[in-house]
């Protein structure tokens, strides 16, 4: 693929966009709370497609992609199935503590409801995982532009690195938040078009249909009967705990990254809202992004047998379809969905480190604008991480794996923890604190057993839900059993930090259409349609 | 002001996508042979050209409620028909 000057051009229209946004929004920044919350004014559209876009990194688009090309619209249980459920219970039922309690981040909830040590777990596994994973896609994105554009992983990661530095330094969250809406609407505006040409080629979805030849490929359950017919090689039991509940819930009510645009908007109507006005573009994405993936193996086969696999499914479908001047509008999609992913995990990252180990750990009781300057700082240090990050799994590739798998331990039984601190009074913090521990030990535990083949999976996935639905229940059992046996806590010290013992959220005074539990109930019913239409 | 920092976001929004819609509708009237392998209409120009409606839509509800938040009080809450 070669770029034409019309496709620079776009690109630069973008990055200037970018740029005047963060340096538009530097006189703004005058507090901690600015810079790190948003100063909580942002409004519900805005936070909840920063929400969605904050999760929309490029390896997100390209495995999802690469994911329909391979599975067809199994892959649709990462939306309708692994993500949406999750998203509205997190606006509905879990918002009212996060927000109500004035917690700056997801650590300092688990330190005002447990402890020190949890916050302490929570909060470096936290900082240290997103910093890294950062660093890997922005790896992954160099590899892709080079092996499509021929251009140059150097000035791929320093460029773009650069580039999402400039504008977070200068503006804070609300940069991050204000380009992520931008690049939401680039990423939509930049892709539907591939699902839209792509299905008129074919012959629309019938003749999607009649290319695969292959009727595992077009439906989502019918399939997970049994694990061995289907090519996930997971069963419905797997699918619907251990992605649909357990590795869902867990990400998107207790990751931070996401749920720091939440804590940013304005009100508490305005937090609820966020993860649900993000469910309904999300509830849309596989037809954006699975689709193509599959109308590109239909259409070329030949993407299963080549050098970059299944992964190349997005790229080619771009070169098949898009003319220069769309290509260039294709192109700053895909460096867009790679510039929010990164933005915010670097947001994300300078929050918990200066206030969760920073302002706890290493320097507390300073003035607001110490932590401003500190906060400006780790901005450059993030970036500055993720770059290492990317050069060393540059040269080690297989790190890549290892240290997704090292996440997922990390990850898998955490929102047991949250589930019993928000809805369970009795649980204690040594309840919390070691039943994470065990969990995270389940989770290796299970990986050891898998490798040395004491466990027996039809496929990789299959471990992968099979094991996070251990550690959480170890969590879970370990929690109570520990909270049981050690002093409940002070209702005292739980007044909004507990369902049992805060106000909820008044929402009677508003009309329907302004309720959060209203439109969580249309795009349930918007998932659950969906499911049943490619049942 | 609507939203919460500086200038409203929809205006932003809006002027990036008039400029790349812009671009994309004048690459795609004068060069209306660009093709890629499968395409086969003049999808710079339609395109380019739904961008343009996009970015219509989003400078006429982002200066609408500049304007209306001038005199101080409440900034229109409901949205009505986009108008550049």
């Amino acid at each position: 693929m070669r770029l034409a000057p019309v496709d620079y051009s776009i690109i630069l229209v973008y990055f200037a966009f970018v740029l005047t946004i963060g340096w538009t929004l530097k006189k703004y920044m005058l507090t901690s709370t600015d810079f790190f919350l948003s100063g909580r004014r942002m409004p519900s559209w805005i936070t909840g497609l920063a929400f969605l876009s904050a999760n929309l990194g490029a390896l997100e688009m390209m495995g999802m992609a690469a994911s329909g090309a391979k599975y067809g619209m199994l892959t649709s249980h990462f939306y309708w199935v692994g993500a949406v459920p999750a998203m509205v219970f997190v606006g509905v039922w879990m918002m009212p503590f996060y927000y109500g309690s004035r917690a700056r981040s997801v650590p300092e909830y688990l330190r005002l409801r447990f402890d020190e040590k949890t916050r302490g777990l929570n909060a470096i596994s936290f900082a240290v995982m997103t910093v890294l994973m950062s660093g890997i896609n922005m790896y992954a994105m160099a590899v892709v532009f080079r092996v499509f554009l021929g251009w140059s992983i150097h000035s791929s990661i320093l460029v773009s690195a650069g580039v999402v530095l400039a504008y977070t330094y200068l503006g804070g969250l609300t940069s991050s938040i204000y380009n992520e809406v931008l690049q939401f609407f680039l990423i939509v505006l930049g892709f539907a078009p591939l699902t839209i040409m792509g299905l008129r080629h074919i012959g629309g979805w019938e003749g999607l249909v009649a290319r695969l030849n292959s009727p595992g490929m077009v439906s989502s359950w019918r399939v997970l009967a049994d694990s061995g017919s289907n090519s996930m090689g997971v069963n419905w039991f797997a699918m619907v705990m251990g992605l649909g509940f357990v590795l869902s819930f867990g990400y998107w009510c207790t990751d931070f990254l996401v749920v720091q645009r939440a804590m940013a908007a304005r009100d508490m109507t305005a937090a609820q809202m966020t993860p649900i006005i993000a469910a309904f573009p999300k509830s849309l994405f596989p037809f954006l992004i699975i689709v193509p993936g599959m109308i590109g193996i239909a259409l070329m086969p030949d993407i299963a047998t080549s050098s970059g696999g299944y992964n190349d499914a997005l790229p080619r479908m771009l070169q098949q379809f898009y003319p220069s001047g769309l290509l260039g509008l294709g192109i700053t999609a895909l460096l867009a969905s790679f510039m929010s992913g990164m933005a915010g995990n670097v947001t994300a990252f300078n929050t918990v480190f200066t206030y969760d180990i920073y302002q706890s750990y290493i320097r507390p009781n300073q003035p607001d604008r110490h932590y401003l300057a500190v906060g400006h700082w780790v901005t450059v240090l993030g970036v500055l991480i993720s770059v290492a990050c990317a050069y060393i799994v540059l040269q080690f590739n297989n790190l890549m794996d290892y240290m997704q798998l090292l996440f997922s331990f990390f990850n898998a039984p955490l929102f047991a923890t949250f589930l019993l601190g928000m809805f369970w009074k009795r649980a204690t913090a040594p309840g919390a604190f070691f039943g994470l521990v065990a969990g995270i030990a389940a989770a290796m535990t299970h990986h050891l057993l898998n490798t040395y083949h004491v466990l027996h999976y039809t496929s990789d996935m299959a471990a992968n839900f099979n094991g996070a639905i251990a550690a959480w229940t170890t969590c879970f059992v370990v929690t109570i059993v520990i909270s049981l046996m050690t002093k409940a806590p002070a209702e005292s010290d739980l007044r909004g930090l507990v369902w049992a013992l805060s106000d909820k959220p008044p929402s009677t005074h508003l009309p329907l259409y302004r309720r959060p539990l209203f439109w969580g109930v249309i795009v349930l019913a918007f998932v659950t349609w969906m499911n049943i239409k490619f049942w | 002001m609507s939203d919460g920092y500086g200038p409203d976001l929809r205006i932003f929004i809006g002027w990036m996508f008039a400029i790349l819609g812009g671009i994309l509708t004048a690459f795609g009237l004068f060069s209306p042979g660009a093709r890629a392998p499968w395409t086969s209409s003049n999808v710079n120009a339609e395109w380019g050209i739904v961008l343009l409606v996009f970015a219509a839509i989003m400078l006429g509800l982002g200066y609408r409620a500049h304007l209306s938040s001038r005199p101080p009080g409440q900034h229109p809450s409901k949205a009505t028909e986009p108008r550049a």
